[in-house]
C-alpha cells in the first residue's frame, strides 16, 4: 500500500486542471500519444463543447518514480464551477493529497479559496502550484508568494509549472510521491468503502466509484450499504483508465469501481458506505452531507404531448445526475410539467440543453428562483420552491430566505464597485483581507436570490473582467417577499410570475416587462403588457402590432415559395407558445435572465 | 442562340399540348420574363403563328406581354397588336431618373409618355404599369411624385411592388448597412399609393395591383383563385392536375434537353389535401375578393370560422378584416399583413402534421 499516492486536482475554473492531467496521462503513458486528446478527461459532449469540467473524473496511473520503484497513482480531475464544487468535496474524501492550481496570469481567485478551505478541513496534504508559467503574461513569482502566504509555507514550497508545455510537470510527480503520504488502511480488516460518486450503465446498473479504506473486494461479494440500508453482490469490480476495467480485486487505499446490478441511483447514495453483508453499520465511514438543489424553476414540453416523454428523460438523467429533483406541477399557461431542483444556473442550463439534445425535447423553462421557507398563522412551516405555492401574503406569519456567505477575490481598486453592488444586492458587508498589496479577499453575506440572477455578470462588467466569486449557503433569514406577476393582454400568465424581495420588485417589474417587449415579436394585434404586484398595476409596455408581412409578388413560381414559407412559419411558431391571442417564445419565460 | 431557343419553346409547346385530348382552351395567355425583348419583331410574329396553332384560346381570351419600356418602339407594339396581344405590361419602376439609373434601369421617364399613348393607338386594351417602392435611398417625396405622374398617364393598371430583397444574406448587409427601409416606413410608402390610387379611381383589387374599371388581370386572378395553368419556357411554373412543375432554368440546359427529348421539368410537386387548402385560404387573402367561405367549407369541410372565430373577431374589430355574408376579405391594412394573417387562418393541423 505505500506505493499507492490517491489524489484530487483543484483549482479555480479554468486554471489548467484538465490539462495538467493530460501532461501527466501522457508521462505516465496510461493514454497512448495517438488517442491523446486536449482535456481527454472531458469526456461528455458538453465539457468539450464549453470547454468546461463538469463531472469529477477518476483515473489509474502507473509511475515509475527515480529510485525504479512503482507507483499507482489515483488521480481525480475536479469541476472549478461554483455549480459543482460538490464534486470538489467527495473527490476530496477519496483522498489523502491534492495539486491546488493557480494561473500564474490571475492569481488566487475565490474558488482557490474555497477549495484550499475544503482540503484544509479534510486534512489533506495540499501541493501548491502556479500554473500556466508559459503564459507572456505570466507573474510566477508574485502569484507564488501569494500562495505561499495563504497556506503559510516557504516559497520554494510553491512550485511553478506549465500545464500545456509540461515544464516542470516532472517535478510534480515527484513530489506527489515524496509528500503525499500513502493510504493508511488494513487489508485485512473487515470491508469499508466511501462511494464517492456514481453513474449508471444499463448493463450492470448503478456503478458506484469507490475508494476503499480497508478491507479488500471482489466480485460476487455480498455487500451492505449501511445509509441506504441495501443489500446487492458485486456484479463487477474494477478501475478507471479512465474507461471502466475489471480487475480481480480492490485492496485497501485503492480507488476504483463497483457495479452494483442496483436500478436506482437513489439506492446508493454518493457518500454512503459499503460494507460487507452482515457486518454492523456502525462500522460506516463518515460520508458528507447529500447535495440539494439550490435553485428551481418550472420545465415545460412547448408541446403537451411531450409530457410523458419529458418525465421519462428526467427518470433517466437523474440516474447519472443525482442532484437534480422534479416534482409534477400545472400551470394554466403551460400546461404539464414539473417543477425542478438545480445545483445552480450553469447546471439548469446543462440539464436543459440534454434534455432538448439527448431527448429531442422542445422544452419552455421558467425564471429560477431560491427556496423560501414559509411558516403560516397555523404554525406550519413549509417550503416554497416556486410562484404557485406561495401561500396567500395574509395567511403567512412567518417568510425566510436563504442567504449566502460570498467571497469575492478582486483587484483592490474595485473595493468600492464590488461593495456597491453587495449593497444593491441587499448584502452585509464583512471582511477584507489583503492576499497581496493590490488584491483583497472580501466576504460578505447575501441573500441566495440576488446572486441567482445577473450578480456575476454585473461583478464581472464593474471589475473589468478582474474579480470572481464564489458563494456556499449560510442559512435562512427573514425577508419580505412578494410576486410580480405579468399580465398579457390583461391576463394574468402564471408561468411568468417571480418572486422577489419587496424593496426591488417594482424595479425588476419594469425590468422584465421591458426584457420580454424584446423578446415577443411583434404580431399581428398590439399586445399590452403589465407588471402587476399584489393585484396594484406597477408597470406597463405595449408590444406594437406588426404592420407589413406580405410577400410583394405572388405569381406562378411564387406559391410554392410562399406556402412553404408559411409552413416554416408554423414549424417556428413550435418554439413558441401561444397563451391567448399571443405566441411566446420559450426564452421570454425565463426573461429575468436574458441579457 | 435565340431561335434555337424559339425552336425548342416551340417543340416543347407542341409536344406537351399532344398529350391533352381534348385540348383544353385557355382564357389567357400569357408572355413574360422580358422574353420580347430579346426577339425580332418578325421572330415574335412567327413564334406567335406557331403558338396560336398549337394552343386554342377562347374569343376574348387575355394575351398579355411584358416589356422594357425601352423596347417599346411603334412598331413592335404594332406587331404585338397583330398578333392578337391585347395587354401589355411595362417595367417602369419610377419616373425619376436619378433613381432608375440606380436601379440600373436603361430607359428615361419621358419616354413613358410615348409608350403609352403609342400601345393605346396601336390598338391595345389594357396597358399596365409596374412601380417599384422602398429600395434603398428612397424617399416619400419622389414616391409621390412617381405616383402622381403615373396617374397622369392614366395607364388601365398599375401594380405597386415593395422592394424584396432576394437572399437573407443581402438583406442582412443592406440592413447593416442602413440601406433597408424598415417595414414600418414601408407601410407608409403602401399607404400613399392606396390613398392617392383610390381617389384617382383605381381599384385596389390586390395587396399589389390596382386597376381601372374593367382592367383587372384576368391571368392573375385566376392564379389566385387556384385555377390550373400551362406553362412553357425556361424557369416556367404549371400547375396541373394538383401538381407544381417548374421547368429548367438555364437556356442552354433547356434546349439540349429538348433536343434530346429528355424531360425539361426541374421539379415536380404533388400537392397534399393540407396543402391545397392552406392555397385556399392564403391565396384569395391576397386579393379584395378575399375567401369564400361557403365555398371553402364545400370544397375542403374546413370552417374558417368555428377553427378560427377568436381571430376573426379580433381581426375585424382591429379593422384588418371585414365579414361581408359568405366573404372573409382584408381591408387595404390587412392586406399588408395578408401573409401573417393567412398564417394564422390555417388549420391547426398544418402545424402538428409537418415535423
Ligand atoms: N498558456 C497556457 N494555457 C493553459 C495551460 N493550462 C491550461 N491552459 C488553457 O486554459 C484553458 C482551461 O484549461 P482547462 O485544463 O480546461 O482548465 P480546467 O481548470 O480544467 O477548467 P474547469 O474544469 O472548467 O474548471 C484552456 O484553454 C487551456 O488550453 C498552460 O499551462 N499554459
Ligand atoms: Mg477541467
Amino acid at each position: 500500500m505505500d506505493n499507492i499516492r490517491n489524489f484530487c486536482i483543484i483549482a479555480h475554473i479554468d486554471h489548467g486542471k484538465s490539462t495538467l492531467a493530460d501532461r501527466m496521462l501522457e508521462i505516465t503513458s496510461t493514454i497512448s500519444v495517438r488517442d491523446m486528446r486536449d482535456q481527454a478527461l472531458d469526456t461528455l459532449d458538453l465539457e468539450r463543447e464549453h470547454g468546461i469540467t463538469i463531472k469529477a473524473t477518476a483515473v489509474r496511473m502507473k509511475y515509475i518514480f527515480h529510485d525504479a520503484r512503482q507507483y499507482q497513482f489515483n488521480l481525480i480531475d475536479t469541476p472549478g464551477h461554483v455549480d459543482f464544487s460538490y464534486e470538489v468535496s467527495r473527490a476530496l474524501a477519496a483522498c489523502e493529497g491534492a495539486v491546488l492550481l493557480v494561473d500564474a496570469a490571475q492569481g488566487i481567485e475565490a474558488q482557490t479559496v474555497a477549495n484550499i478551505y475544503k482540503a484544509l478541513e479534510l486534512d489533506l496534504e495540499i501541493i501548491p502550484v502556479v500554473n500556466k508559467v508559459d503564459m507572456p503574461t505570466a507573474r510566477p513569482l508574485e502569484v507564488r508568494e501569494e500562495v505561499a502566504d495563504i497556506l503559510g509555507v516557504g516559497i520554494d514550497d510553491v512550485l511553478q509549472i506549465s500545464g500545456k508545455t509540461g515544464t516542470g510537470v516532472d517535478e510534480l510527480l515527484r513530489t506527489i510521491v515524496e509528500k503525499i503520504p500513502p493510504p493508511d488502511g488494513k487489508t485485512e480488516d473487515s470491508l469499508r468503502a466511501l462511494v464517492f460518486d456514481s453513474s449508471y450503465d444499463r448493463h450492470r446498473g448503478v456503478m458506484t466509484y469507490v475508494r476503499i479504506a480497508d478491507g479488500k473486494l471482489q466480485p460476487g461479494d455480498r455487500l451492505y450499504l449501511p445509509g441506504a440500508n441495501k443489500e446487492f453482490e458485486a456484479v463487477e469490480v474494477g478501475i478507471f483508465t479512465p474507461a471502466f476495467k475489471p480487475v480481480e480485486s480492490l485492496s485497501a487505499g485503492e480507488v476504483g469501481y463497483v457495479g452494483t446490478g442496483l436500478k436506482d441511483v437513489h439506492d446508493c447514495p454518493v457518500g454512503d458506505s459499503i460494507l460487507t453483508h452482515g457486518d454492523s453499520a456502525s462500522n460506516a465511514l463518515e460520508g458528507y452531507e447529500p447535495v440539494t438543489p439550490m435553485v428551481f424553476a418550472g420545465i415545460y414540453p412547448t408541446d403537451p404531448g411531450q409530457f410523458s416523454d419529458l418525465r421519462v428523460a428526467l427518470e433517466t438523467l437523474r440516474l447519472n445526475d443525482s442532484a437534480i429533483t422534479f416534482v409534477p406541477e400545472e400551470s394554466g399557461a403551460l400546461g404539464f410539467g414539473f417543477r425542478t431542483g438545480f445545483l445552480g444556473l450553469l447546471h439548469m442550463e446543462i440539464v436543459r440543453e440534454r434534455l432538448e439534445r439527448e431527448y429531442d425535447l422542445n422544452l419552455v423553462v421558467t425564471s429560477p428562483t431560491v427556496e423560501y421557507r414559509v411558516t403560516t398563522m397555523d404554525g406550519v412551516t413549509t417550503t416554497v420552491d416556486g410562484p404557485a405555492n406561495m401561500p396567500d401574503p395574509s395567511k403567512i406569519d412567518l417568510l425566510e430566505e436563504p442567504w449566502a456567505k460570498l467571497s469575492v477575490v478582486s483587484p483592490a481598486e474595485y473595493i468600492g464597485a464590488v461593495m456597491e453592488l453587495v449593497r444593491q444586492a441587499r448584502g452585509e458587508v464583512g471582511e477584507i483581507e489583503y492576499l497581496e498589496p493590490t488584491r483583497v479577499l472580501l466576504t460578505y453575506q447575501v441573500p441566495m436570490g440576488e446572486l441567482l440572477v445577473d450578480f456575476f455578470d454585473k461583478l464581472k462588467s464593474s471589475t473589468r473582467g478582474y474579480a470572481s466569486m464564489d458563494y456556499d449557503l449560510m442559512g435562512y433569514r427573514s425577508a419580505e417577499i412578494v410576486r410580480v406577476d405579468v399580465l398579457v393582454n390583461g391576463d394574468r400568465v402564471d408561468a411568468l410570475s417571480l418572486m422577489t424581495h419587496k424593496a426591488n420588485a417594482v424595479v425588476i417589474a419594469r425590468d422584465l416587462l421591458l426584457r420580454l417587449q424584446k423578446l415577443i415579436p411583434r404580431q399581428l394585434f398590439q399586445v399590452a403588457l403589465q407588471a402587476a404586484i399584489g393585484g396594484r398595476i406597477v408597470a406597463r409596455e405595449n408590444v406594437p402590432a406588426l404592420r407589413k408581412d406580405v410577400l410583394a409578388k405572388c405569381y406562378g413560381g411564387d406559391v410554392s415559395r410562399k406556402r412553404k414559407l408559411l409552413e416554416k412559419q408554423k414549424e417556428g411558431k413550435k418554439r413558441m407558445k401561444r397563451v391567448g391571442q399571443v405566441d411566446i417564445p420559450q426564452e421570454a419565460f425565463s426573461a429575468v435572465l436574458s441579457r | 442562340m435565340m431561335s434555337g431557343y424559339l425552336d425548342a419553346l416551340d417543340q416543347e409547346i407542341a409536344s406537351t399540348m399532344n398529350y391533352f385530348d381534348p385540348r383544353p382552351i385557355g382564357s389567357s395567355l400569357y408572355i413574360g420574363g422580358g422574353t420580347p425583348t430579346l426577339i425580332h419583331r418578325e421572330q415574335f410574329k412567327v413564334f406567335m403563328d406557331n403558338l396560336h396553332s398549337h394552343i386554342a384560346l377562347t374569343s376574348n381570351a387575355e394575351i398579355t406581354v411584358e416589356m422594357n419600356p425601352s423596347d417599346c418602339s411603334y412598331e413592335y407594339l404594332n406587331t404585338l397588336s397583330s398578333c392578337k396581344v391585347n395587354r401589355l405590361s411595362i417595367g417602369v419602376q419610377s419616373f425619376s431618373d436619378a433613381e432608375l439609373n440606380r436601379l440600373g434601369r436603361t430607359h428615361s421617364s419621358k419616354l413613358l409618355n410615348a409608350v403609352i399613348h403609342d400601345a393605346k393607338s396601336a390598338g391595345i386594351e389594357s396597358v399596365s404599369i409596374d412601380l417599384l417602392y422602398g429600395h434603398p435611398g428612397h424617399t416619400m417625396e419622389s414616391w409621390k411624385d412617381t405616383l402622381e405622374s403615373s396617374i397622369k398617364l392614366r395607364p388601365d393598371h398599375i401594380s405597386c411592388y415593395a422592394l424584396t430583397l432576394g437572399s437573407h444574406r443581402s438583406h442582412m448587409l443592406s440592413r447593416s448597412l442602413g440601406l433597408v427601409i424598415p417595414d414600418d416606413e414601408m407601410v407608409e410608402f403602401y399607404g400613399l399609393a392606396t390613398d392617392l390610387l383610390s381617389k384617382a379611381g383605381y381599384t385596389h383589387y390586390e395587396t399589389s395591383n390596382w386597376a381601372l374599371n374593367g382592367h383587372q388581370s384576368e391571368h392573375n386572378k385566376q392564379i389566385w383563385s387556384g385555377a390550373e395553368y400551362m406553362a412553357f419556357g425556361c424557369g416556367a411554373h404549371a400547375y396541373i392536375d394538383k401538381r407544381r412543375y417548374s421547368i429548367i432554368r438555364h437556356p442552354q440546359e433547356y434546349i439540349n434537353s429538348i433536343a434530346s427529348k429528355r424531360s425539361v421539368v426541374d421539379s415536380v410537386e404533388k400537392l397534399t389535401g393540407v396543402d391545397l387548402l392552406v392555397e385556399a385560404i392564403t391565396l384569395p387573402l391576397r386579393t379584395s375578393d378575399g375567401i369564400n367561405i361557403t365555398e371553402l367549407s364545400r370544397r375542403f369541410n374546413y370552417s374558417i370560422m368555428e377553427e378560427h372565430s377568436l381571430v376573426i373577431s379580433n381581426l375585424t374589430e382591429n379593422g384588418l378584416a371585414l365579414l361581408e355574408k359568405d366573404r372573409l376579405h382584408l381591408t387595404d391594412k390587412g392586406l399588408f399583413l395578408a401573409d401573417g394573417i393567412g398564417g394564422q387562418l390555417l388549420p391547426n393541423i398544418v402545424a402538428n402534421s409537418k415535423t
